[in-house]
């Protein structure tokens, strides 16, 4: 179905909404949550409450692009249950790496609201996205936004392994130059 | 801020962008790999092409890319370096196969009888195989002079490797086209070495004399490469030996099917002897260099660095494909003007489709 005939049920408050939701983006939520998560039932608990998720908020909202509303939602409940489960400490897997990776861009502090810096920074990081090489950007985006495995990244862009690290690592050097000049290491 | 703040940060990315990372890019017929050779920024790449024709030493090492291009260049990594002691991935090209569109060159498209993939060997590892690679063992064995301790010996059905030890450090390998000797030792090879002390250490080395002996180098070109980390430490070096030949195809069959390689870093070294199987040729109609720049979209008059010839066993699964390496500096990717990438584009020399249905045609 259409991701426009799937919002109108949403907007017509039908419950099958959820189901055509779950049956067109089941698997790609699902791998989101696992790249994060590595555990198959808190992957689909992250799952099924995107589809709660989404049906709290359609409508009001009503998403552009359906797939990366999706996206978004799995992705921020994720982290939170990796946060709040403790999954860190029974080897969360890639996360742990991607989160390493991220902090070498950022410098103290940890205790400023996250939330209130996350929106700010945000704004920031489009910016900083929208000015690289498509290339770069791209694999950026894989592995930071939807935490992709080096491997899945390479395969995806017919790159090498060790060719995603160095575009990687010195994409993170340019954020970290971007972010020293947007006064973000304080 | 923390790196949580940050990640989170990620949810304001424009949909426009994410959608745009969704898409795959496949492998086409013309590769374009990004080997990163950009001495500037991950402190590469000393190469250096050495030949020694019996006792004659080099007067000076050469290099393709010129030294004082990167000498001034700061790495921006020292801050903070990238990954450790990860080497930057880097490829060179040895000026002695370097080629150019008045180059004349014969290179036939050779069957791989010995694929292997990630699963392990692709061919059937059967008795016959074991048996070659037995005498593979046992005629490098015999050049060396030093026996396998009894009863280390092991076949690997899955790899088709048989594996071994001379001593208790020195572990040997040998498949059905390579035999390597591993030395978890200290090394008799060091990154401070001056080109002739690195040559008298090679000449010294018994399983680098026996391996190119077994090959019947007798004229040897040897060509150096230094790997450097982000800390622009050396990381490895690695240093290839093969038969030199006055015509440029058979220096190029040469250095890709019959060669030895020595790579060494601060913790050990391994030697490895590399004899391709290229009994059976496959014929077809040569791309020249010029139609493969072209294919490439390479500017052979502003953008080309160098080009050389490397035979590829991945780019068609069960055939060596000769194929064009086009080094290219790309300033696209250049970070404030100083860091540059130097991709290079890998174009095969050969049309297998071409070449099947020509051949199904007969």
């Amino acid at each position: 179905m259409e991701d426009s005939k799937i919002l109108e049920l949403y907007f017509q408050r039908d419950e099958n909404a959820i189901k055509e939701t779950s049956a067109k983006y089941g698997a790609y939520c699902y791998s989101i949550a696992d790249n994060i998560l590595h555990n198959k039932q808190d992957c689909e608990e992250c799952v099924n409450d995107t589809w709660i998720n989404a049906w709290n908020s359609i409508p009001p909202q009503r998403p552009v692009k359906f797939k990366l509303y999706l996206a978004r939602i799995t992705r921020n409940l994720s982290f939170n249950l990796f946060n709040s489960r403790n999954t860190k400490k029974r080897g969360g897997g890639e996360m742990h790496l991607i989160l390493d990776e991220l902090s070498e861009c950022v410098a103290g502090r940890d205790n400023v609201e996250n939330e209130y810096i996350a929106k700010e920074l945000g704004q920031s990081i489009k910016q900083f996205v929208s000015t690289l090489p498509e290339r770069d950007a791209n694999v950026f985006l894989r592995r930071y936004f939807f935490c992709e495995p080096l491997s899945v990244i390479a395969e995806r862009y017919a790159l090498t392994q060790n060719n995603v690290t160095v575009i990687l690592s010195r994409t993170r050097g340019k954020l970290k130059k971007h972010l020293e000049k947007e006064e973000y290491f304080l | 801020m923390n790196t949580e703040a940050l990640f989170i940060s990620f949810n304001e990315i424009d949909d426009e962008l994410l959608e745009r990372s969704e898409k795959t890019e496949h492998k086409k017929s013309v590769i374009k790999i990004k080997w990163l050779l950009s001495a500037s920024c991950f402190g590469i790449l000393a190469l250096a092409v050495i030949l020694i024709n019996g006792l004659n030493l080099p007067d000076k090492l050469s290099s393709i890319f010129p030294t004082e291009e990167y000498t001034d260049y700061t790495n921006p990594f020292n801050d903070n370096p990238a990954f450790g002691d990860e080497p930057a991935v880097v490829t060179s090209i040895d000026k002695n196969l370097s080629v150019t569109q008045d180059t004349q060159l014969n290179l036939p498209l050779f069957v791989n009888p010995y694929p292997m993939g990630h699963g392990g060997a692709e061919y059937v590892v059967d008795d016959n195989i074991e048996a070659l690679v037995n005498n593979n063992l046992n005629s490098f064995l015999s050049v060396l002079g030093i026996p396998v301790v009894e009863n280390t010996l092991e076949f690997n059905n899955r790899s088709a490797n048989m594996q071994g030890f001379l001593t208790d450090g020195e572990h040997i390998i040998a498949s059905p086209t390579h035999i390597a000797v591993v030395v978890d030792e200290e090394t008799p090879f060091n990154y401070n070495m001056a080109d002739d002390e690195l040559i008298a250490a090679i000449k010294e080395n018994v399983y680098l004399t026996a391996m190119c002996r077994y090959l019947e180098i007798t004229s040897p070109v040897i060509n150096v490469e230094i790997t450097k980390n982000f800390d622009n430490e050396i990381y490895d070096v690695s240093v290839k030996i093969y038969q030199n030949d006055d015509d440029i195809s058979q220096r190029i069959l040469n250095s890709e099917l019959n060669c030895v390689k020595l790579i060494f870093n601060k913790t050990g070294y391994s030697c490895i002897c590399s004899f391709k199987d290229t009994s059976t040729t496959i014929s077809g109609q040569m791309l020249s260099f010029s139609e493969a720049a072209e294919k490439a979209a390479v500017d052979i008059e502003k953008g080309l660095k160098a080009c050389t010839v490397m035979y590829l066993e991945n780019i068609v699964s069960g055939y060596h494909m000769p194929c064009y390496v086009f080094v290219v500096k790309d300033i696209e990717y250049s970070m404030d003007g100083y860091l540059y990438e130097y991709p290079q584009y890998v174009v095969p020399m050969y049309d297998i489709e071409a070449i099947q249905n020509s051949s199904s045609l007969n």
